[in-house]
């Protein structure tokens, strides 16, 4: 008895947090905008991988709404390309690419103005730095950046790793390491570069849409490496100019000896 | 006391021939090869890439402007101390752009310390070399000459290797080393006494008051001789010309579309057509004294023809023939 009470609450439970769910999402998407059924929208887009292009619609579902034209916004500003003056319950937008991600509102425009909204996401996309590594001194201070090309949709989340062996570690804010995101770039700040700081570096943009990474390699070079190769060049050229200056002066003095033997 | 002798036409003269080679790698092929720092220089230093490119500017420039100043002197003093100190300073502006904090550090001791150094270098050890030469001269001088293509060859793949292993301040280091070897090729320079010297030391005591000393201090009795005035212009005007197209076939060749690993094999190519014509035009003009004239007159216009073809070079292939040809008519016309 006890436990066919507990199935059957619990499949209620499950039923019902089913249904609380579903209302919420559909209701996220067009709450306090208008009656639920007026409008029939069609699906949340996702951009990427292939999908480059999809087309949105919307259309009235009543009669007894009178409509004297439509525009679509995108991000909560209205696209004048797309306002038509008509009486036509139906309006589409076809997105045709990555850029185009975003949140876009169907306007059915009339003395009753009724609208929804589409989201349709896209995956970021970061730009490509021109130099692949960058190098500096032990105890200098190091900025690694990553900058977005393409923003998409939701806004991205950032976060920066190091290789190690064959994995990445993550970078937390740390005393020596900072990381800094603003609007579309992010900041991996080292204060002192050490030896051990040298390596690949990976920053990701991930949002639920896609992921973009970008891997740069740091070179940490010291000051004094390049001392004893210095020293020792120098050691060379010293040790052939005695080498030179020993030969001539017995060249010179033989040839003196010469002359002498021929002058007597 | 020396003896006065001919010119020897060998013997220690191809040693001189040798050190020659390196100086003359060491200093082109290193001036050459400078535009593989520059970006590391406008990383570095924070400045636009425009701005770095003064650096070679400025000791091209200061080692040319000064050549006439360090051959008087070479022949006051013996072309051996001349060539030494300027090994030395050559090196010495290398360790200085080492400890460089600013870009303008850079440009006095990468650009005149060094510049002033290679003046020093170049005109005595040429002038020496012909001193060694008679018959044999230009392809003594072609064999030198040689140099500046192998090392500008070699040097670029080993200024990136050394930028990868030590960083910029590093490799200006090292490169301080590796100039120091100047003052080895300094050392072979043997002095020789020649017959004419003998005659041009008579005229000598006659100079009085700092007007007429200063004017045989830089021999300036040249000047009034009509035939060196022509040919100095002659090779002014080329020498307006001489360094641009080289400098801007590769951003030319990666403007047309083609992709910069082969843009930098065009300059590889034409380098080596470089060597192959100096030592062509150093043998024939050894054979051909008397018409000497007359084939620098026509390499000379060749080379002119050449230049105006490089617009219609489009396609890859043609543009690699069209340079390789250029530096070959470039090289027979300059020796």
């Amino acid at each position: 008895m006890n436990t066919t009470l507990l199935r059957l609450v619990l499949g209620n439970f499950h039923n019902v947090l089913h249904f609380v769910l579903m209302s919420l999402l559909i209701g996220n998407s067009s709450a306090l905008d208008s009656p639920v059924g007026v409008i029939e929208r069609s699906a949340n887009v996702i951009l990427g991988n292939g999908t480059e292009s999809a087309t949105i619609s919307c259309s009235l579902n009543t009669a007894a709404h009178t409509v004297n034209g439509n525009v679509w916004l995108r991000n909560g500003r209205e696209m004048p390309d797309t306002e038509v003056n008509s009486s036509k319950h139906f309006m589409n937008y076809t997105v045709s690419n990555l850029m185009d991600a975003g949140v876009y509102t169907c306007v059915f425009k009339g003395p009753d103005q009724v609208n929804t909204t589409i989201i349709v996401q896209g995956p970021p996309v970061l730009s490509k730095h021109k130099r692949m590594y960058t190098s500096v001194y032990v105890g200098s201070k190091v900025q690694l950046h990553c900058v977005l090309g393409l923003h998409g949709f939701p806004p991205v989340s950032w976060s920066w790793m190091k290789l190690n062996g064959t994995a990445f570690d993550k970078i937390e804010n740390q005393t020596h390491a900072t990381v800094t995101r603003t609007d579309g770039h992010s900041v991996l700040l080292l204060h002192s570069v050490q030896l051990i700081d040298a390596g690949e570096y990976r920053c990701e943009a991930r949002n639920s849409a896609g992921t973009a990474h970008f891997v740069q390699i740091l070179r940490v070079h010291s000051m004094r490496a390049a001392l004893w190769p210095f020293l020792a060049i120098v050691a060379e050229v010293l040790l052939l100019c005695s080498i030179i200056i020993g030969c001539e002066q017995l060249h010179k003095s033989r040839s003196e000896k010469q002359e002498e033997l021929k002058e007597n | 006391m020396p003896q006065p002798q001919e010119p020897p036409d060998g013997g220690w003269g191809w040693v001189i021939v040798g050190a020659t080679f390196l100086q003359f790698s060491l200093l082109f092929g290193v001036l050459r090869s400078m535009g593989v720092f520059f970006v590391e220089f406008s990383n570095h230093f924070g400045e636009p890439s425009g701005r770095v490119s003064w650096i070679s500017s400025t000791s091209l420039f200061i080692h040319q402007f000064l050549s006439p100043l360090a051959s008087a002197i070479a022949n006051r003093f013996g072309a051996r101390p001349v060539v030494i100190a300027g090994g030395i300073l050559a090196s010495t502006g290398f360790t200085c752009a080492y400890f460089a904090q600013e870009l303008n550090h850079v440009f006095l001791s990468l650009g005149v310390v060094t510049g002033l150094g290679w003046a020093l270098v170049f005109g005595p050890s040429v002038s020496t070399l012909s001193r060694y030469f008679d018959h044999r001269r230009t392809l003594a001088l072609g064999v030198a000459f040689t140099g500046v293509g192998i090392s500008s060859f070699a040097f670029s793949p080993l200024f990136q290797l050394l930028l990868d292993k030590y960083g910029l301040q590093g490799a200006l280091l090292i490169l301080a080393g590796i100039e120091l070897n100047l003052c080895l090729c300094g050392m072979l320079l043997r002095p020789i006494t020649l017959k004419e010297d003998l005659m041009q030391s008579k005229l000598k005591d006659k100079a009085t008051g700092i007007l007429q000393k200063l004017v045989q201090f830089f021999d300036l009795s040249l000047l009034t001789d009509r035939g060196f005035i022509l040919y100095v212009l002659s090779i002014s005007f080329t020498n307006f010309g001489y360094f641009i197209p080289i400098i801007h076939l590769v951003p030319h060749a990666k403007l047309l579309g083609h992709d910069s690993y082969s843009a930098a094999f065009l300059l590889s190519a034409a380098s080596i057509t470089d060597i192959f014509s100096r030592l062509l035009c150093g043998w024939l003009a050894d054979r051909y004294k008397a018409q000497m004239l007359y084939i620098y007159v026509m390499w000379a216009m060749a080379t002119g023809i050449t230049i105006t073809l490089i617009p219609v070079g489009t396609t890859y292939v043609s543009l690699l023939m069209i340079s390789m040809f250029y530096d070959y008519l470039l090289e027979l016309s300059v020796l």
